[in-house]
């Protein structure tokens, strides 16, 4: 089992050599070309994630010192382009960023597009490709369907997922000889990934936050009959507005149990340990508790997604490094290393079920 | 063009009648319908049901009528239909010498795999004339191996084109990353919007080779900026869903949420109580201009004003997908 880890723009060599001492083996990044930033401005990535160098590199120098440290470090270095959809006309524009690439000769692309990897085929690129979330690979006849097509290295398995449903899967394909990762750390999202179809450009809160952040609404579902009280409210309105109308009914029915509280997640105080929405702004999100189970099923790669987030990588990676060499990782370990009491009784914390730490 | 309906369970199929029941609501005062339909978005199911049956008048005005059922659950992998119910809503389909469409979802994990492949199984049983929306790559292979007498209809979850960007748009105000880009903005937005239009399908190379899989029909949502559809229609037949388009989803649910608040964030490894069932749970989403609506793990939008062009007599498409209520 190895680390993946996530550069952003502004991930130096120097510091790439650090993430590398800290236990990653692997690197991946977004490039987004000044011409292609010309042209879409802040839409419209290639690689999901917003413009901007905080996540993505922009000169195509940074990039390849970025490539020349993983290479010196000994690690792998992964491009991404896994945004999903690739219309014809953006092609050309696509092809010249992978052309460019090609000349770091990094070691896999990472893509969600069955179009672009049909693409990729016909320029002929011939580098293993990694199926990244956004392929949406949920189950073993979907990974054959890719593998059948295509040279696929690596399964980055979608988040929201089941342990049982990742055994399920990594024991079906072992006869394909591939590669299997996981999220482990950073954001979780709120919609998966391989289906979230509206903004992420860093233009304001992206829809999901907006979810997390709104205001909850319960309601009980209407009955089956309730056309028969509009009937009722159209054919004689004023009528409704005494007791026993179809409408005052239909309002007693609605009222007569109290609705269930919304699911609003509540982060619990705790004496000892750190507070846990600061051990949010660390984590954000953390499967830790999960790296064993996934690494007895055979799972080879965890990733640490942490593109744009500059702060708190070395500590995340640590950790993270630490839990996956420890010879039985307990869930108790891993609440030992996180050190917030807090943050793990908190629901929302959590990128995996794992029973055994319930 | 084609009329189909769509219900995700029997329960709901044996209702339709209600569904395609039309009152006018504008003849009821609003202090009086505002005691049912309060400013709650779980409501907009309802009330969206009656706006889109006058939308759907226009087509009934012209002629048409349904000659397709649409019949499954795309969104959530605990809600998919069992092979009692395939039979049933297939015969249901006979009897009203409708076509059959079976609807597979995007979310099927191994164990909710198979239970797609014996749904098909017994569709497989009681007829080689039926089509098959396939949301999972996964569920094409399981067509190509043991189903190869099933059309493959290309469905909207495996059509990833943005849905909802709202900073495309001339004349609104910059957002905060503009990094120095010298392009003109109206130059960048419109590019933007052209990207948006411009979906995968357009790459011959893919395009090709979903032909050579059998896929004839994509079926897509209709989107504020639309699809930039060739003159050819890419070869295939397309489809539009209405008045439901999602935006996201995912396999984590705040309706579940409320009976277990774990399940608002991540999938737990027990079977779903489903309070959906009697339950919604939906954010309110008061500054989005369109009506947004969370059922279950999904987030939809009603497809208002920007929907207008599919209604006309000329519109370039071939087949309507009814959606009577928010499919889950």
């Amino acid at each position: 089992m190895f680390i993946t880890f996530g550069l952003c723009g502004s991930d130096t060599p120097e510091m790439i050599a650090k993430y590398a001492e800290h236990g990653a083996k692997e690197f991946f990044a977004g490039f987004v070309p000044r011409a292609w930033l010309e042209k879409y401005g802040w839409e419209v990535c290639p690689n999901r994630r917003p413009l901007g160098s905080s996540y993505n590199y922009m000169q195509i120098e940074d990039l390849t010192e970025a490539r020349q440290a993983a290479k010196k470090a000994g690690c792998r270095f992964n491009l991404a382009l896994n945004a999903h959809d690739n219309g014809s006309e953006r092609l050309n524009d696509l092809r010249a960023l992978v052309e460019t690439v090609e000349k770091l000769e990094p070691d896999g692309y990472i893509v969600a597009d069955p179009a672009l990897m049909f693409s990729l085929k016909s320029w002929g690129i011939s580098r293993a490709l990694h199926l990244s979330t956004g392929a949406g690979c949920f189950n073993s006849a979907a990974v054959r369907f890719y593998c059948r097509h295509f040279n696929v290295q690596r399964v980055v398995i979608p988040r929201k997922v089941t342990l049982r449903e990742v055994r399920s899967m990594v024991t079906s394909l072992k006869d394909l000889k591939l590669e299997f990762e996981v999220m482990i750390i950073g954001y979780r999202c709120h919609f998966n990934d391989e289906n979230c179809h509206s903004i992420h450009s860093g233009a304001r809160c992206n829809l999901c936050g907006d979810v997390l952040n709104g205001h909850l609404q319960v309601s009980r579902r209407f009955p089956d009959n309730w056309k028969d009280v509009v009937q009722a409210m159209h054919d004689d309105p004023y009528g409704q507005l005494v007791e026993g109308s179809a409408l005052d009914e239909f309002r007693k029915t609605m009222n007569k149990e109290p609705l269930p509280p919304a699911p609003v997640s509540d982060t619990p105080y705790f004496e000892r340990g750190l507070d846990g929405v600061v051990t949010r702004a660390i984590y954000h999100h953390c499967g830790l508790c999960a790296i064993k189970e996934l690494r007895d099923i055979g799972v080879d790669a965890l990733k640490v997604p942490l593109r744009g987030n500059d702060s708190f990588k070395m500590q995340s990676i640590s950790t993270v490094y630490d839990v996956m060499t420890a010879e039985n990782p307990t869930p108790e370990y891993c609440r030992a290393l996180v050190n917030s009491p807090s943050f793990c009784a908190d629901p929302q914390s959590c990128y995996y079920h794992v029973p055994e730490a319930e | 063009m084609e009329l189909a309906i769509y219900f995700t369970n029997i329960d709901r199929l044996s209702q339709i009648d209600e569904a395609l029941r039309f009152i006018n609501l504008e003849k009821i005062p609003s202090f009086v319908s505002s005691a049912m339909f309060s400013p709650d978005p779980n409501h907009n199911d309802y009330i969206c049901n009656m706006n889109a049956l006058t939308w759907l008048n226009v087509f009934t005005e012209r002629g048409l009528d349904f000659s397709r059922l649409y019949f499954g659950q795309e969104f959530c992998p605990n809600l998919i239909p069992s092979a009692s119910e395939i039979e049933q809503a297939f015969y249901y389909s006979r009897q009203m010498e409708w076509a059959f469409t079976y609807v597979t979802g995007g979310y099927l994990p191994d164990a909710e795999l198979k239970q797609v492949q014996r749904n098909l199984e017994k569709l497989a049983e009681l007829t080689d004339q039926a089509e098959v929306v396939v949301n999972d790559w996964g569920v094409l292979w399981l067509l190509q191996e043991h189903f190869p007498q099933f059309e493959p209809v290309l469905g909207r979850l495996l059509n990833k084109q943005t849905r909802l960007n709202l900073f495309t748009k001339p004349g609104l105000p910059l957002p905060m990353h503009v990094d120095d880009i010298t392009t003109p903005v109206d130059e960048l937005r419109a590019s933007q919007l052209n990207a948006y239009q411009d979906v995968s399908l357009s790459n011959p190379d893919y395009l090709a080779t979903l032909k050579s899989w059998g896929v004839k029909k994509i079926d897509m949502d209709v989107t504020p900026q639309g699809v930039k559809r060739p003159a050819d229609g890419w070869g295939l037949d397309l489809g539009f869903y209405y008045p439901w388009g999602f935006l996201g989803t995912g396999r984590n649910c705040p309706t579940a949420g409320i009976a277990d608040p774990r399940r608002m964030y991540i999938v737990v490894d027990s079977p779903c109580p489903k309070p959906c069932r009697k339950y919604n749970c939906s954010p309110t989403f008061p500054q989005f201009p369109h009506k947004i609506v969370q059922r279950g793990p999904t987030l939809f939008m009603f497809h208002d004003d920007y929907a207008e062009a599919i209604f006309a007599a000329d519109a370039r498409y071939e087949r309507f997908i009814f959606e009577p209520w928010i499919p889950l």
